[in-house]
Parts: C-alpha cells; sequence; structure tokens
C-alpha cells in the first residue's frame, strides 16, 4: 500500500490524483494484513468508513483522510470496549465530543484500536483482545496503554490516530513504533465521551507520522467544549499555519540526573546528538537538575492519585445499565459477582489500592499526602518554565521489550520523567530520533502549559534535522 | 483484622471479592503500595494545599441549570440487561 502524510493526502484528493476508492480498498486489505500481523484492531469498521466517505468533499483538510481511534471513545453504535470484559458488548448511544468533531471535519473512522484495559497499564499486555506487537519487530510489544494506535500509525495503515495519555499512554507507545505523540495541555481537547481512567491525569491526545500532521490534527480537535466542565476556553491557535523550525529563540532546560542515569549510551548518545542539532539551531541550552527527592516522589504521587480517582471513576461499572452482568442472590451480590468476573486482576488491585487510599482513616495521610507532593512537583516544574520555554528528557529508558519481557521490565526514574507531564497537565511530545537495535528511540519534548505552538516548533526544527519523518514499517526487515 | 481479611474488606467497599488463589499477588501488591506511601512520608508537606487539578482550574466553568440534552429513554435501556415495564429491572432489594 502506498502510504501517505495528511497533506499528500489532501492534495492528492482535492486534484484527483489519489482516487478514494481505490486508495480505501488499498487501506482495508494493509488493515486486514496488519491486523494479522500485530492484532491492533479492537475491532475493524470499514463500512462505517466508507459511509464517511460519501460525505466527504475534499474541501478541508481532513477530508477523506483515515483515522482510527483508541477504543476508550465512544462511538454511536459501534461497539466500545475499552478492552474490558465489563464492557465487552457495550454499544454507546452517543459520540464522544470528538467523534463529533472528526465526523464534521469529514474524517473516515477505519476501526477501533486496542488498548490496555481502561487505560491501566503501559504494554498493551492486559487487551481483551490479546498483545499488540510492534511494527518494527514483531516479538517486541508496540507499548500501551494506547498500543493499538501507535502499531496503526507506526505500520502506515492510517496517518493518525486518537489516544488518550493518562501517565505516558500516547508518547511510550508512539515511541516504541517510531511515530510522533503528542498529549496537549489538560484541557485543551474535550474529553466528553471517553471512558476514563483518572480525571485529574486524563488527557485526549493523538498520534502521527509527522510533527506537520500533528499540527493538523491538534488544531482540528483542540477547543471548547460545553459538555465537559474542564475543557478549555481559550481560542485554538492555527498550529499548522504557524508551525516555524527557528529555535533560536528558545531556551532549552536539559534535566542532566534524568537523562543521565540512562543505562544504554547508545540510547544517551542519540538523546545527546538532538541536543547538539538544538545547539547548532541556535537554541539556548543549559544543563539543569530536577531533585531526586521529587523524581522518586513521581511515580508513587501517580500512583496513589490515579489509583484514588480510577476507584471513583469506575464505581458506575456494576452490570446494571450496560455491560457485563452475572446472575446474585440479591443485588450486591449480583455486582460484586460481575465486577469481579469483569475486571483483570491487575485492574482490580488498584481499585482495592485506590479504595485503601480513599478511606476516611488514611485519606490524609495517602490520597491528601500525595495531592500535596503533587503540588510541590508542580511548583518546582513551574520554577523552571520562569527561565525556560522547553524541558528536554529521553522518552524512557529503553527500546519496546519483548513479549515474553514485557511482564517484568522494571520502570526507572527516566521512564517516571514522562508522569510530570500529566501531573502538571503540561504540554509534550514524543518525537523519534534514531535506533538502537533496529528499534526506535525517542526524544521527549514538554512546554509550558497551552504553548503546544512551542512545542510543535521545537520538534518541527529537530525533525527537519533529523530523517525519520513519515517512516513506517509494513513488514519484517531482515538485518544482516 | 489480618491482611487478608483487610484485603477481602476493601474490595468489598468497591463491589469486588478476590478469591482465594489471587490473594498473595493481592498482598504483594499492597505491600508495594504501602512503600510507595512511605517513600511520601519524608517529604515535609505542612501547610501545602493538596493540588486537586494539574492547575488552578481557570478552564471550570459552570453552565445555566437548565435542561439540555436529554436522552431518549429507549436509548438509555439499550445496554441494560434486563428490562420491565420501561425501567431497568434488578433482583429485589426489600424483602
Amino acid at each position: 500500500m502506498n502510504v501517505y502524510s495528511i497533506e499528500e493526502l489532501h492534495h492528492g484528493f482535492k486534484t484527483g490524483q489519489i482516487l478514494p476508492e481505490n486508495y480505501y480498498q488499498e487501506i482495508w486489505h494493509e488493515a486486514q494484513y496488519q491486523q494479522k500481523r500485530l492484532n491492533a484492531f479492537a475491532l475493524m469498521t470499514f463500512d462505517k468508513a466508507q459511509q464517511d466517505l460519501k460525505h466527504a468533499q475534499f474541501q478541508n483538510i481532513l477530508s477523506g483522510i483515515p483515522y482510527v481511534l483508541k477504543d476508550n471513545f465512544n462511538t454511536k453504535g459501534i461497539y466500545t470496549t475499552a478492552s474490558s470484559r465489563m464492557l465487552a458488548d457495550y454499544l454507546p448511544v452517543y459520540n464522544a465530543h470528538i467523534v463529533d468533531l472528526l465526523e464534521k471535519a469529514e474524517c473516515c473512522l477505519i476501526g477501533k484500536a486496542s488498548m490496555d484495559e481502561l487505560g491501566m497499564g503501559t504494554m498493551n499486555m492486559t487487551a481483551l483482545t490479546g498483545p499488540v506487537l510492534n511494527p518494527w519487530n514483531i516479538q517486541r510489544v508496540a507499548g500501551g496503554s494506547s498500543g493499538g494506535c501507535a502499531a496503526l500509525v507506526g505500520s502506515g495503515v492510517v496517518p493518525f490516530a486518537i489516544g488518550s495519555d493518562t501517565g505516558d499512554s500516547i508518547r511510550r507507545p508512539a515511541g516504541f513504533c517510531g511515530i510522533v505523540g503528542m498529549k496537549p495541555t489538560w484541557g485543551l481537547i474535550s474529553r466528553y465521551g471517553l471512558i476514563p481512567y483518572a480525571a485529574s491525569l486524563d488527557t485526549v491526545g493523538a498520534m502521527t507520522r509527522s510533527v506537520k500532521d500533528m499540527s493538523i490534527v491538534l488544531e482540528n480537535i483542540a477547543g471548547y467544549d460545553e459538555h465537559d466542565m474542564t475543557s478549555c476556553t481559550k481560542k485554538v491557535p492555527s498550529y499548522y499555519q504557524s508551525l516555524s523550525s527557528d529555535v533560536s529563540h528558545l531556551k532549552i532546560a536539559v534535566i542532566k540526573n534524568v537523562y543521565e542515569r540512562l543505562a544504554d549510551s547508545r540510547i544517551k548518545e542519540k538523546f545527546m546528538n538532538c541536543v547538539s542539532i538544538f545547539k547548532t539551531l541556535g537554541a539556548t541550552i543549559h544543563e539543569v537538575e530536577f531533585p531526586d527527592t521529587y523524581l522518586q516522589a513521581l511515580s508513587p504521587v501517580y500512583q496513589i492519585i490515579a489509583n484514588g480517582e480510577a476507584t471513583s471513576q469506575h464505581a458506575c461499572l456494576d452490570g446494571i445499565k450496560y455491560g457485563l452482568q452475572k446472575q446474585g442472590e440479591n443485588i450486591d451480590d449480583m455486582i460484586i459477582r460481575t465486577r469481579s468476573q469483569g475486571f483483570h486482576q491487575s485492574i482490580q488491585q488498584r481499585f482495592i489500592l485506590g479504595s485503601l487510599a480513599l478511606k476516611q482513616e488514611n485519606q490524609e495521610k495517602m490520597f491528601r499526602k500525595a495531592q500535596q507532593v503533587r503540588r510541590l512537583i508542580v511548583n518546582l516544574i513551574q520554577d523552571l518554565y520562569r527561565h525556560y520555554d522547553i524541558i528536554l528528557t529521553p522518552n524512557g529508558e529503553g527500546i519496546a521489550p519483548f513479549l515474553d519481557e514485557a511482564k517484568q521490565v522494571e520502570y526507572t526514574l527516566v521512564d517516571d520523567f514522562l508522569i510530570v507531564a500529566n501531573l502538571a497537565g503540561l504540554p509534550s511530545l514524543t518525537l523519534p530520533c534514531g535506533f538502537v537495535d533496529h528499534m526506535p528511540v525517542a526524544i521527549h519534548i514538554m512546554g509550558r502549559c497551552f504553548e503546544e505552538q512551542t512545542v510543535l516548533n521545537c520538534a518541527y526544527a529537530l525533525e527537519k534535522s533529523l530523517s525519520f519523518s513519515q517512516q513506517y514499517c509494513q513488514k519484517e526487515i531482515q538485518h544482516v | 483484622m489480618d491482611e487478608r481479611e483487610l484485603i477481602q474488606s476493601l474490595a468489598k467497599d468497591v463491589k469486588l471479592s478476590v478469591l482465594d488463589e489471587n490473594m498473595d499477588t493481592f498482598i504483594e501488591a499492597y505491600h508495594q503500595f504501602l512503600k510507595q506511601v512511605q517513600s511520601l512520608e519524608s517529604i515535609q508537606t505542612e501547610g501545602v494545599k493538596p493540588l486537586v487539578f494539574p492547575f488552578e482550574v481557570e478552564t471550570s466553568f459552570l453552565r445555566e441549570d437548565s435542561i439540555q440534552d436529554v436522552m431518549r429513554r429507549e436509548d438509555i435501556l439499550k445496554n441494560a440487561k434486563h428490562i420491565k415495564n420501561q425501567q431497568i429491572q434488578i433482583p429485589k432489594v426489600v424483602e
């Protein structure tokens, strides 16, 4: 199948150089092939895509462009499972706001993408439909929780995907699959119709194969929505028109005690190469330290808050109104049987630990304490942003693990730093920056709240100096 | 209350029941969680206001308290397993 950027597709459709019907037949064949290879779809919706295509006039830039949605966005009349047995037969009766926006933009939905159950995971190992494999090496995982999205963009099936990110769920799989992933500022994109994980951390975002495509998608999905009370009322700028590779005025902080912890010198070398490029482009680079005490606190703060919020948010999954239902002697028994059989064991653990942190006698020392430390972490980051426009770190410790090792991976402080963007609500982008053991590695670029343009420009400048834009892998590569 | 009873009690609070064969895994997770809680104890937080959302939410708003987006009853009932007289039927609560 021929693989195009959003700009190329738009131009091709508009001028008649690409015939939409033929192109969608190619996609259909490729999607089926990649599904056998990667197991990335939770559901393929080709009939829906063809219906969508009939409405496309090809005037606006997203008209007729194919995409996939993580399976935690409600789609009216299309199964939405969030990869949970609890919701295996759930048919939404309304669309998530972002689905309405993309329908209005005349995009064509190719399918719902696999994910970790309820977004709770980092390797896509708890998906109802099984693990998702990495397009660059099918013996390795795609990462999670938005693993299906990353694999389908990284294998060239679609030019963009919509995911969600609570701790690193867009950026980690994007990094593993060699594509661009962005978690924008908390509140920039409506979460109405997103099956949640943790309300104070959940952010809707996107995956593409280039920064330019990301800017196009982002400006089409951002903006105020009255159905989401945390939705931002700020006017959305034209990220695409304003995209610039001039970074000479930018001050960039490189977190020394994060990148120095990288165990693999080859990944460190790729990261330092990016730093050198920014210097060459005229940006001011300073190495700074983030206090170790607070680096070590990132994961505990995240776990306590995320588990607590998840416990509360998923109390509604009881099998009465929708989803799985097991019979019981009374209503309590019925709900307990349903939830105990409907959730994966790892999800049940999170709920139980969340319940522990929220218990009246524990709230101050556990949940409130974590929220207090969260404020201290956010204050430290905001102090850095008084002096710097951008913070740079590696996008985690390593490359995508092998399938049989994915459950045993131990996370390091380098991995944990991605959580900062969720705790502080910051825009954060993952950009491919090289290969190690024939697998993609990435850099993490984080900016001030609502300064998505600066993050995109910074990534655009780096992307132009590297050679990984629009990369994808459709079949196994024999490495000598 | 021993750890097994505590886990079962916490599970009950969130409408779950832990099988005996899974209990050891849950206890291990419980201990790991307690370690995480302990790791925060050394951080001085006296007088620090908890941060509930990522930033002081300038984006929050309240709309007028008027009826909007009313869902049709048949839509609401579409996903329910047991329906009687156009209502969701559940096991008897009052004997």
